[in-house]
């Protein structure tokens, strides 16, 4: 008869003990944490320099153009910043700084789905995909960044549905309800994007 | 067999996942925008507080200060003299003299016709007047006063233009220069009046409402109001009409055409209708300006029936081709707008002005480069044609800074939405203009 050790202890038991700041951070995190609360500008400068980069690249995802991407990563951090009091390390910094980005990112698109920008990528004629194509891709050896970059040269339309989807796990409902079109749409446009990169890919 | 547009979506999330990013060593640029962000927050705290106190004062006057507060130069808290109400158990041919007024009886030593409430004038609790003893007025039986035993017919009755007295100082002046105060305490003169009269007198006074030196007074005022503002339009496509329109046109508008700066220039002409409503007209020159900003890759070109002008399709570029411009549209308008504007609080330096109205617009030109609808090529914003004739609703609230007799200064967030379409119904979009914006108002007045 198996039974489970005595020291075995679940996280959920420690109750108050432990916060979840102390399991999910690190130390170096908590304390830069701890400073950025208090509102010290170099801790604000650490955590901007450590993070600004993986950032900006998915703000670029985003975004029209660099200067936009800029845009929605300040306006991130400053959320970030200004909200940091809220963070109670239910994750890690970086996780909750990427989710601050993701969602500002798409807020910003949100708007403009609001103003009455309505994603209307259809008419597009596009090269069937074949498997012996996909092939060369694979053994082209494209680097990330190579990649990233077909990304971006996507219209903003798949690239974004293509972002939320693929890159960043938004359901098809909650694209659809994001950009104010159809889940029928959203797949649609989801299958475009593909097409595009594909092509994209097999010409790099 | 391996669907390759479902591998393909593997394959990019594998390869971006080991994407590393060079950070962008910007905190210089970041910083002037976090601190900025952060003097705003705390203005926003701060202007919610003073709007909230503000309005807690507007309110509650009477309650933070008291029911004998009085403001500059008001008459508030004047109580004019009158004859306190009579208690139902007396009757009406009781001679006043015997009569109790209120709880407590009066004393014999000053046995009183009235009790004369005294004026209250700043600086002084207590006016001058002495109470009036029942020697020096020969008390007249209730009854005379009895509307059913008043036997002098109304023609015969002097007439009083308005007995309700005003306070001077210390004095007391009444508007009817035949009434006086020892007219009034003279034996006889309440019997010959009507009961009416006597009913004005026990009538809380009116008092007139407080005018600041920064509110016209005179029935007409010119003034000349120079105001920057910032601009901004929606596109909305007409739907009836879309297969006109190049699938990316308003998102390439929406997104690269920013809001504009604009210097707007007006004379105006207000007359004062109440003590502190206005009805303002006058002529303004209005410049709307939008910032286009256009970078945007042109992937696909459309293909246009020649007959009907309708896209049929697309073209996939091979080549996609980069459209960079920068550009600032110009709407010119003359604005003919017609105002209410009340101003329900004032002090001798600032007021609060409220005001909502509606102008017509008479389009002159415009100004700049845009992009085709059809084919997003570039194009003079005056190949195009736009409607004469515009309407628009506005509505302000702010305060006015008195500097002298002949300038104000105002601060004045002002919006203003256009009632209908600067484009005629050829276009397949409408655009809407929106004029929002913190006024700073420079008021010069003219007399």
């Amino acid at each position: 008869m198996s039974s489970k050790p005595e020291h075995s202890i679940r996280i959920e038991d420690l109750g108050g003990f432990v916060q979840a700041k102390e399991i999910l951070l690190t130390a170096s995190e908590q304390e830069l944490v701890a400073a950025c609360q208090a509102g010290e500008r170099k801790a604000q400068k650490r955590v901007y320099e450590l993070f600004s980069g993986k950032m900006l690249s998915i703000c670029r995802r985003y975004a029209k153009s660099e200067e936009q991407a800029q845009d929605f990563m300040h306006d991130g951090f400053i959320k970030v910043f200004l909200n940091i009091q809220k963070f109670k390390g239910h994750s890690s910094l970086a996780t909750w700084i990427t989710r601050i980005m993701i969602n500002n990112s798409i807020s910003a698109i949100r708007k403009e789905v609001r103003k009455g920008i309505k994603v209307k990528l259809d008419k597009v004629q596009l090269p069937d995909a074949s498997i012996e194509d996909f092939e060369v891709i694979e053994q082209k050896g494209i680097s990330a960044q190579e990649v990233f970059d077909k990304i971006t040269q996507l219209p903003l339309g798949y690239r974004t549905v293509f972002s939320m989807y693929v890159l960043d796990g938004y359901t098809h409902r909650e694209i659809a309800e994001t950009l104010g079109v159809s889940e029928g749409t959203s797949k649609s446009q989801l299958a475009k994007a593909k097409k595009m990169l594909y092509k994209f890919l097999t010409q790099a | 067999m391996k669907d390759p547009l479902r591998h393909i979506e593997h394959f990019i999330k594998q390869r971006v996942s080991f994407l590393q990013t060079p950070a962008p060593n910007d905190w210089e640029v970041f910083e002037k925008k976090l601190q900025r962000a952060l003097f705003f927050r705390r203005l926003k705290v701060y202007v919610s507080l003073g709007a909230v106190t503000l309005l807690f004062l507007l309110i509650n006057q009477n309650l933070l200060f008291g029911p004998n507060y009085q403001r500059p130069n008001s008459f508030d808290g004047w109580q004019a003299p009158h004859f306190k109400a009579l208690p139902a158990n007396v009757s009406a041919k009781q001679p006043l003299s015997e009569v109790s007024l209120g709880a407590a009886p009066l004393p014999k030593q000053n046995p009183a016709l009235a009790q004369v409430n005294t004026p209250k004038i700043k600086g002084q609790k207590k006016a001058l007047l002495s109470p009036v003893s029942i020697n020096q007025v020969k008390v007249a039986p209730l009854s005379n006063l009895s509307k059913r035993n008043v036997i002098a017919p109304r023609p015969k009755l002097l007439p009083i233009a308005d007995p309700r007295p005003r306070a001077t100082g210390n004095n007391l002046v009444f508007t009817n220069p035949s009434v006086t105060q020892e007219l009034i305490l003279k034996p006889g003169f309440l019997e010959s009046r009507s009961p009416d009269f006597v009913s004005e007198l026990r009538r809380k006074p009116h008092t007139p409402r407080y005018i600041s030196p920064l509110q016209a007074k005179s029935p007409w005022s010119y003034s000349i109001n120079v105001y920057p503002n910032f601009t901004f339009r929606k596109f909305r496509v007409n739907p009836d009409k879309a297969y006109l329109l190049h699938s990316d046109f308003i998102d390439e508008m929406q997104n690269n055409e920013n809001r504009g700066f604009s210097l707007n220039i007006g004379f105006e002409v207000s007359r004062r209708v109440a003590p502190t409503t206005y009805l303002n007209t006058g002529l303004e020159y209005i410049t709307n300006t939008y910032q286009a900003n256009f970078n945007f890759r042109k992937f696909r070109e459309s293909n246009i029936d020649p007959n009907t002008g309708e896209i049929l399709n697309y073209d996939l570029s091979e080549n996609p081709e980069q459209v960079i411009f920068n550009d600032d549209n110009q709407f010119h308008y003359l604005n003919i707008p017609l105002s209410i504007s009340y101003q329900p609080w004032a002090t001798k330096h600032l007021r609060l002005n409220l005001e909502a109205g509606a102008s017509l617009l008479y389009f002159l030109n415009a100004r700049g480069t845009t992009l085709d609808y059809s084919t997003l090529d570039i194009i003079n914003l005056s190949e195009r044609s736009y409607r004469k004739f515009m309407g628009s609703l506005s509505m302000k609230i702010g305060m006015q800074y008195w500097v002298n007799p002949q300038v104000n200064i105002g601060l004045e967030p002002t919006f203003m939405y256009f009632t209908n379409t600067i484009y005629t119904n050829d276009y397949p979009f409408d655009v809407i203009p929106y004029s929002l914006g913190l006024n700073l108002n420079l008021q010069i007045k003219l007399n």
